[in-house]
């Protein structure tokens, strides 16, 4: 008797599991299709539709601990060049989906994407150092360079062209953004870049003074012990004839102070004779400047 | 050429360092000597026997203007030690070198042409070249008075001559390293002496730049020297060069050397002797 009243509330046991693991198991894949289920069904002819979600300042995404925002300004995307260009003519790998689950991979996209307007610039790319010879991870995209929804944006440059340098001028400010484009990857090169007429002036925001790109090329970049390069012994009087005229051997003997006035003035041996004393003033400076602030707090 | 560039700069910083140190030192040795007590408390200044005129004055101050602006926008253009004042800086430049030029040819019509034609105070005579150990003598302390002979001393009239000369080939060297002016390419009338050496026009270009970098330095070290040394021997003239005071006058002939006509008698000048 015992032993069939205990078989009865196993059994009842089994049954009630099995039915709270089945309600479990419903609730789980209503969960996974949920909250949206409807289909995608704003306009994307322009850009508007894709605006009706990405113009809300607050529309972001915790990814991997990090708040990745969403949002597009969409006075920086109206004075870009690319104002007039759908949202889709870029994004070729929307889902047609909300939320956009899909993992883009949009270093890739943006590339192919530019390819379709831009052949020619792309050509000269994929046959560059940057486009064949990067390594894959670090490999710059056209976006990389040249920015993304505020490209050629007078608002954002001209915006960030006046916190920097103090200029107006949108093309000015992208001639004097260098520094920073390229030493994300070119640190050092950037970091020496510092002769009197060329980088010092650079640096300080001289529209004149040549940027990376005026020495280096572009789109057809090479590196500098590449078969084909841009600016190497055999190339250096065309690179530097671009704004000096009628240059020769003798003129080029300047060029070691371009990336390494640093390391010529540091070997320079007056330099060197001074230096301890330079040091020394630099030290008793800081000392009166410490005593002076604790002084006068 | 890279080396010639960092050794430019390390010398003629170390010069100028040295210059400052050794005129402080002699700032030092004027009070020791009591030669300050005596001109600045005592008032005991050089006379001038002749009215500085208002033309060389004003000259004078537009020159040191425009001189200081150049100096200051020249060394912007090698050291740009503030942001975005690359254009700004070269036209400065530009025009300041204008009115140095034509200020240059205005002294010098001054000098040469019409009635206070003074190219005979700047001329170096054989009683100068006399003097000049007596000069050298008095401003390193070994001497109490500057022999005197005339309205220059042969240091001063040297250097004023030098200056102009270097003026003329600062300006050279200037406008070879314009490239274009108005649209119109003027470096092959500056830099035709690149074809007969061999060199291309933009290796003379940097040799121009080198020699005006050069005598850019030498304007600076000696405007720096010039200017201490008006203030130090003789401040009253210096305030009047500059429109806030006036210089000691004597217009009796002796202005405290010998009566005789400048050039006639080797004597003493300079604060002690009026003493």
């Amino acid at each position: 008797m015992r032993h069939g009243e205990s078989s009865a509330r196993r059994g009842a046991l089994v049954v009630l599991v099995v039915f709270w693991l089945s309600l479990l198991g419903t609730a789980s894949s209503v969960w996974a299709q949920s909250p949206y289920q409807a289909t995608f069904t704003l306009g994307i002819g322009g850009r508007s539709g894709c605006l009706v979600c990405h113009s809300d300042q607050n529309m972001a995404r915790l990814t991997a601990g990090r708040n990745i925002s969403y949002y597009i300004n969409e006075e920086v995307l109206n004075s870009s060049v690319h104002k007039d260009i759908s949202c889709l003519a870029c994004h070729t790998d929307f889902t047609y989906g909300t939320p956009h689950r899909a993992k883009s991979n949009w270093k890739k996209v943006a590339s192919e994407a530019c390819k379709n307007c831009h052949k020619n610039a792309y050509q000269r790319y994929i046959s560059s150092a940057h486009g064949s010879r990067a390594p894959e991870a670090k490999r710059p995209t056209c976006g990389g360079c040249h920015g993304s929804h505020a490209i050629g944006s007078q608002l954002a440059t001209q915006t960030a062209a006046s916190l920097l340098y103090g200029q107006s001028s949108a093309a000015t400010a992208f001639h004097l953004s260098g520094q920073k484009m390229c030493g994300r990857c070119h640190q050092a090169a950037t970091d020496s870049y510092s002769d009197y007429y060329h980088g010092a002036a650079y640096k300080n925001g001289a529209p004149d003074a040549p940027a990376c790109w005026d020495c280096h090329g572009s789109h057809k970049i090479y590196g500098v012990r590449s078969k084909n390069p841009s600016v190497a012994e055999m190339d250096l009087v065309e690179a530097c004839g671009q704004c000096h005229a009628g240059v020769t051997k003798d003129f080029l003997s300047y060029t070691p102070m371009i990336h390494g006035s640093e390391r010529i003035r540091s070997e320079n041996l007056l330099w060197r004779s001074v230096r301890p004393v330079t040091d020394w003033l630099a030290g008793t400076k800081e000392l009166l400047m410490s005593v002076a602030r604790s002084l006068f707090p | 050429m890279p080396e010639i560039n960092v050794w430019l700069d390390m010398i003629f910083t170390t010069v100028f360092v040295l210059v400052v140190i050794v005129f402080s030192v002699h700032l030092l040795f004027n009070f020791l000597t009591g030669r300050m007590y005596r001109r600045f408390v005592k008032g005991e200044w050089p006379t001038h026997d002749a009215p500085l005129r208002m033309l060389p004055k004003f000259l004078h101050f537009q020159h040191v203007v425009c001189m200081f602006g150049l100096a200051f926008s020249g060394m912007y253009i090698r050291f740009p030690f503030f942001a975005g004042g690359r254009t700004a800086m070269r036209y400065l430049h530009y025009f300041l070198m204008i009115v140095v030029i034509v200020n240059l040819f205005a002294r010098l019509a001054y000098a040469f042409v019409g009635r206070h034609k003074d190219r005979k105070q700047f001329t170096p005579t054989m009683r100068d070249v006399k003097v000049a150990p007596g000069v050298v003598l008095y401003y390193i302390f070994m001497r109490p008075t500057k022999p005197h002979v005339d309205h220059y001393n042969i240091m001063q009239k040297l250097v004023y001559i030098v200056f102009a000369l270097l003026l003329f080939v600062q300006a050279f060297t200037g406008f070879s390293l314009l490239t274009t002016v108005f649209g119109i390419n003027i470096q092959p009338l500056f830099l035709w002496w690149t074809g007969p050496i061999g060199i291309g026009v933009a290796a003379g270009a940097a040799y121009s730049r080198i020699i005006h970098y050069i005598i850019n330095w030498v304007f600076i070290i000696v405007t720096v020297i010039h200017a201490y040394l008006s203030v130090t021997e003789d401040y009253p003239a210096f305030t009047e060069f500059f429109g806030f005071g006036s210089a000691n006058y004597d217009f009796s002939g002796g202005h405290g050397h010998e009566p005789a006509a400048h050039g006639a008698v080797i004597t003493g000048h300079g604060s002690e002797e009026t003493a």
